[in-house]
This record gives structure tokens, C-alpha cells and sequence, in this order.
């Protein structure tokens, strides 16, 4: 079963340039690591629908074949055109990065041991997906004793199949406690953010935003709790960077990149549909505004949304109503009075004051929060001074904060079973890596990131100094040098 | 042409990548020498130790599962037993709700729901008292002194008796 270990990353390979998405390695691998690691989730799960028994025989058989699968048309091209298999072009590091690398490292390495090491006491886990992962290694199927029992207590066994059937992957592999895959996400996810990060700003202040992001306490317990909200996190913050490149780039890789993205996020939690949904809305408008083609943008939203809905369904209505022997109505989460919005403004205030603001904030995220509200305030000071309105990129990244900030108390709103202190705080996950993607593309950061990039590479000139320092015989050679042109000329 | 002039370059400049290097060391001193990351970093130099310590140690997985899971595991563990040395055949047992246990504080912790108990013990049935599958019952835990006991439920008579009893006290994690 270790062998289906090593088939992620080439399934993520195989993805990744079947739709012919090339960039730089580390972000390449990185990313390929994390869609390989969500694609082989479905594993078990699709054994479950097609009614074939989950063992090792079998995740390994359709392991290979979707490997094989993914791999086939960039093997083909590699063959017939003789076109690359992946891009061998290695991210530049400099000295200063490693301080900020160095201590990211650190943290990464021993959230890592804890996922390998540390047996899960997360409540959502331990009350669904973690007995249903035992007893499926067991009796081969997804659908087993668990749902014989009395589960009053807990609608955890109606979560997204992601979780359990990586717990099922996992330990099958010889692993005891399974989840050492979050810890190989949460590494894969801050190279692939770090990269990108330095694609918007100076490698110096790019590591030292890691440094901050990483040292998040309750987003960083989470890469080694493994729980649905940190996975589908990544999946967030990959799919809003490429919608943003969709909008600069409009193309068929983009477009794919962003529905899949998408679609695997609403996999791992099903509303996130809505935030796909409000996301596009930001899409549309800013798309409209660079005068791109109405009819492929609403094309482009379309498809997107159709690939989340895909994603949303399948786990969510088809497994859950035709397949689970305990019906899960769903109609019944949904706030039965829409017409009263004041849930709406209670929630916001709420995750403002307590989790983003206050004490409890600082205890959660340190002083994430604060940083970025300090260097917000010097940003709207700056463009009002400059005038420097305009930017696409701003209204973007501004937009998809606003999009997690406004949407989490909306889907709290839409269905209040959705409590702040738990399932909302997680949530706000989705909106840290987004508050540095959005600071990166400040104007004020990309001067000093300009400054600092031109500093770098300015040779400082020394010889003025040598020559100010022996001016009277300068004068006197330049005083002889001048005598003798005009005796020349006057020759 | 002005020789005070500074001519660009694509070449490194080193002296600032070393001054880069320092203010990046500096940034990072000052942020984690704060009193909220400071105790956040030291939370987590506690688990660095707590990792080299494990190594040395070395402990079956059974003893990580109680480590983690404390009370919760140790109770579970214990009813597994007790069901395999009375020799009973699939038995559903009867939890008492958490509120009854905290009240009346028989034992130091509340029990776990029926699904992770089901989880921890290895394949153990519990009910709550308020869930249909109450009516399966064959037994009562019951808690006392830190204890735990089987008492079997003779009939649905006694059954009754049990959740009239127990029916002022809400079920709860």
C-alpha cells in the first residue's frame, strides 16, 4: 500500500500537465502534491459507489489506473512532440531568505511529526470519520457497522467521504494513526503560498509573511488535527490564485485549474458552494471592468460552478440519500426565516469582536489580524495621497477577502447550525493567506519590494570617492591636460 | 559623465543581502520576544522536547491511544473488558447521562457519546437514553465512586424503571 503513497504526487503530476500547467518546480511539485493527495481521496470512495469491496488490492489497482490515466497525454506529448515533462526551472532563493525559511521549517517539522505520531482527539473526527475509516479496513465498505449504532449524538457520519477515506489509505499503508497526510499538505501548501507570495513581493518580506502565516496557533494545530477545514483551506486559497490568473490570462489551464480548485474544495466541505458562488460574483464584475467577452466570462462562471456543483452533489445528496441507510436532510439546516437578516449582522459582529478583534483573537491567530489592519490603514493613506486607483489586482485580492469576510456570516445566516466558536472559526482559515496575498499587492508594499529588489542589485560606486579625496592634483592634471588640447589646437 | 553617478548592476549586491539577513533575524527576534508568539513559540519548543522524549520512550500504540485520550479510552478500555471476562454476547449497554455523572460526581469525567465509545472500546455498544435503540438495552452502566458497573436490565418493566429514573437529567457530550 506504501506504493499508493508515492502514486499521489504523479497523479497530481499527471493532472497538472495533461492541461498543460507549467511553472516553476517547487510550486509545481507542491501543487502537484496537493491535488495528488485529494484526487487519491476519492479512491476508496468511488470503490464505495461502484459497490466493489475497499481493500489493498483494490485502492491500488485504481490507484495505478489513475495514475496511468492522468499520465497518459503528457507521456504521449513527451513521445510524439518531444515536449517536456516538467519544467526543470528551480525558484531563486537568497541568504535572506533563510531566517524567515529557516524557523517556517521548524514549525512545519514538528507539526509534521505530530500528524505522523499523534493519535486525533478532534470530537468531529473521533464521532465519524475516524470509527468509520476502523470499520471500513475491516469489513470493506464505507457503509458498515457504525451505522448500526445509536448515532443521536453526532451527524459527523454525513461529513464529506475525504476524510475517512484518507484515514482508510493511510493506515492501510502501515501508518497507526493515518495522518500524516496533513502534515504533508500543510508542507506542500506553504511552498506553494510562498511561492506565489514571491511572485507579488521582495523574497524578504515574502519569508517573513510565511514566518507570520505559519505561526497562526489555531490554524497552525490544524496541520497536524487533521480535520476537514485546513485541506479545504488549501484547496480555497489555490482556487482564488487561479481564478486571479484566469482574469489576467483568460485560458483553457486557468479555467480547469480554478474548477478543479473549486470543485475540490466543495468536495472536502460541501458549503463552500456558496463562497464559489459569491466568488464568481467578484469574477463577473472585475472581468466585465477589463472588458473581457461577456458571453466567456458568464461561459467561464458557468462551467466553474458546474464543477463545484458536481462536487457538492455527489457526496453531499447522491452518496448521503441513495447510499447511507440513515436519510440526512439536508432542507433542514436551512434558515426557515430568510426574511429576518438580523442573524446576518449579529454574525458579523460576533466574528469580528471575538474572533478577529479582541483577546481570544490574539490567542488564535497571534497578531495576524492586527498587522494586516496597521498596514491596510497605510495603504488607504498612500493611494489617497498617490491617487493610485486603478489597480486590478488590488480590487481583486480586495475582493476575496471581502468574499470570506462577508461570506461566513451569510452562510451562518443561511444555516445556523453553523456555530461561531467552532465551524466559523475554522472557516476563517480560508482568510489569512488571502489577507497576505492581499498586502503583497498593495501599492506601498510593491514600492518598498522594488526599493528593496533595486537596493539588491545597485553596485555601490566607489571611485567619486577616490577621486574627491585628491582634488588638487585632479585639478592641476586636468589644468595641464587643458593647457596642452589648446596648445594643440592653436597648432 | 557624473562620477558621482551609482552605476545599476544585475549583480548581487551582497553587503545588503547581508543587511536583509539582519533585519530579517531582527523582525523575527522582536515579533517572538512579544508576549502572546513568545509563549506560543515556547508552547511548541515543549513539543520539539516531548518529541525526543517519545523517541526514547517508545511507546506502543495502545499507550499513545491512552496517553492522548486519558479517562475517556481508560473507561472504555476497562468496560471491554469487563464484557469479555463476564462473557456476554454482544451486549447494548445504557449510558448515564453526562449530567447525572456531573452532578453526583461518580466519576471524575463524563462518559464519551455511544460512537466514539463504540470506537474506543473496540466494538462496544452503548445507547443513550433519550435514542431509540434505548429499547435494545441489555444493561446499565452505572457509575459510582470512580466506578463503573453492569447492572442487566431483566425486563422492560425494569427498563422503564431505569429511564423514569434517569429522565431529569438531559443527555449531553
Amino acid at each position: 500500500m506504501i506504493i499508493v503513497l508515492f502514486l499521489q504526487i504523479f497523479i497530481g503530476i499527471g493532472i497538472l500537465r495533461s492541461i498543460n500547467y507549467e511553472t516553476t518546480l517547487l510550486k509545481f511539485l507542491s501543487l502537484s502534491l496537493i491535488v495528488g493527495i485529494v484526487t487519491i481521496s476519492m479512491v476508496p470512495f468511488l470503490l464505495e459507489l461502484c459497490k466493489i469491496a475497499i481493500n489493498s488490492r483494490n485502492i491500488i489497482i485504481l490507484s495505478v489506473a489513475i495514475t496511468a490515466l492522468t499520465n497518459l497525454l503528457p507521456l504521449i506529448r513527451l513521445v510524439r512532440n518531444k515536449r517536456r515533462y516538467v519544467l526543470l526551472k528551480i525558484e531563486k532563493f537568497q541568504f535572506y531568505e533563510l531566517p524567515g525559511i529557516g524557523l517556517t521549517a521548524y514549525l512545519l517539522f514538528i507539526s509534521f511529526w505530530r500528524s505522523y505520531n499523534i493519535p486525533t482527539y478532534v470530537r468531529d473526527v473521533l464521532s465519524g470519520p475516524e470509527p468509520i475509516a476502523d470499520m471500513a479496513i475491516k469489513e470493506q465498505t464505507l457503509i458498515n457497522s457504525i451505522f448500526k449504532l445509536d448515532l443521536l449524538s453526532t451527524n459527523n457520519q454525513y461529513k464529506s467521504p475525504f476524510l475517512a477515506d484518507l484515514q482508510i489509505i493511510y493506515k492501510m499503508a502501515g501508518f497507526d494513526f493515518g495522518g500524516i497526510w496533513i502534515g504533508l499538505l500543510a508542507v506542500a501548501f506553504t511552498i506553494f503560498l510562498y511561492c506565489i507570495l514571491k511572485e507579488y513581493v521582495h523574497g524578504l518580506l515574502a519569508s517573513l509573511a510565511i514566518v507570520l502565516l505559519t505561526a497562526a496557533p489555531e490554524m497552525y494545530a490544524y496541520t497536524f488535527m487533521y480535520l476537514f477545514d485546513y485541506p479545504n483551506m488549501v484547496l480555497w486559497v489555490a482556487g482564488v490564485y487561479f481564478l486571479y490568473q484566469l482574469l489576467l490570462q483568460p485560458n483553457k489551464t486557468h479555467l480547469i485549474l480554478v474548477t478543479l480548485s473549486f470543485a475540490l474544495a466543495t468536495y472536502i466541505r460541501a458549503e463552500t458552494l456558496i463562497l464559489v458562488v459569491i466568488m464568481l460574483g467578484v469574477y463577473l464584475i472585475l472581468s466585465t471592468i477589463k472588458k473581457q467577452k461577456i458571453k466567456k466570462i458568464i461561459l467561464n462562471c458557468v462551467l466553474i460552478s458546474i464543477g463545484s456543483f458536481i462536487a457538492y452533489y455527489i457526496p453531499t445528496q447522491l452518496y448521503n440519500n441513495y447510499y447511507l441507510p440513515q436519510d440526512y436532510a439536508i432542507n433542514t439546516l436551512i434558515n426557515d426565516n430568510l426574511a429576518d437578516i438580523s442573524p446576518f449582522f449579529n454574525r458579523l459582529s460576533l466574528i469580528t469582536n471575538d474572533l478577529l478583534l479582541g483577546d481570544t483573537a490574539k490567542m488564535l491567530w497571534l497578531f495576524n489580524i492586527q498587522i494586516f489592519l496597521f498596514l491596510f490603514a497605510i495603504e488607504i493613506v498612500y493611494i489617497i495621497i498617490t491617487k493610485k486607483y486603478k489597480s486590478l489586482s488590488w480590487y481583486y485580492w480586495f475582493g476575496a477577502v471581502l468574499v470570506v469576510y462577508l461570506g461566513l456570516p451569510f452562510m451562518g445566516y443561511l444555516m445556523p447550525l453553523m456555530n461561531v466558536e467552532h465551524s466559523t472559526k475554522r472557516s476563517l482559515f480560508k482568510l489569512l493567506p488571502l489577507l497576505y496575498l492581499f498586502i503583497a499587492n498593495f501599492e506601498f508594499i510593491k514600492v518598498i519590494s522594488n526599493k528593496l529588489t533595486k537596493w539588491e542589485t545597485t553596485k555601490f560606486d566607489f571611485t567619486s570617492l577616490h577621486q574627491e579625496a585628491q582634488p588638487v592634483v585632479a585639478t592641476a592634471h586636468k589644468t595641464q591636460k587643458t593647457k596642452n588640447n589648446t596648445n594643440k589646437r592653436k597648432k | 559623465m557624473n562620477s558621482n553617478t551609482t552605476i545599476p548592476s544585475k549583480k548581487t549586491n551582497y553587503i545588503m543581502v547581508l543587511i536583509y539577513s539582519l533585519v530579517s533575524i531582527i523582525c523575527l527576534m522582536i515579533y517572538f520576544n512579544i508576549k502572546e508568539p513568545a509563549f506560543w513559540l515556547g508552547k511548541i519548543e515543549g513539543y520539539y522536547e516531548q518529541r525526543a522524549v517519545q523517541i526514547e520512550q517508545n511507546p506502543s500504540v495502545e499507550q499513545q491511544l491512552q496517553d492522548r485520550h486519558g479517562f475517556s479510552y481508560h473507561i472504555c478500555q476497562a468496560v471491554k473488558n469487563m464484557i469479555k471476562s463476564n462473557k456476554l454476547d454482544a451486549p447494548i449497554l445504557l449510558l448515564e447521562p453526562n449530567s447525572y455523572i456531573q452532578q453526583h460526581k461518580t466519576l471524575q469525567q463524563g462518559l464519551p457519546e455511544p460512537i466514539v465509545f463504540f470506537y474506543f472500546s473496540n466494538g462496544v455498544q452503548t445507547a443513550w437514553m433519550n435514542s431509540p435503540f434505548a429499547k435494545k438495552a441489555t444493561h446499565l452502566l452505572k457509575s459510582d465512586n470512580n466506578q463503573v458497573y453492569l447492572v442487566p436490565i431483566k425486563d422492560s418493566t425494569h427498563l422503564h424503571q431505569i429511564l423514569e429514573f434517569y429522565k431529569s437529567y438531559p443527555v449531553s457530550l
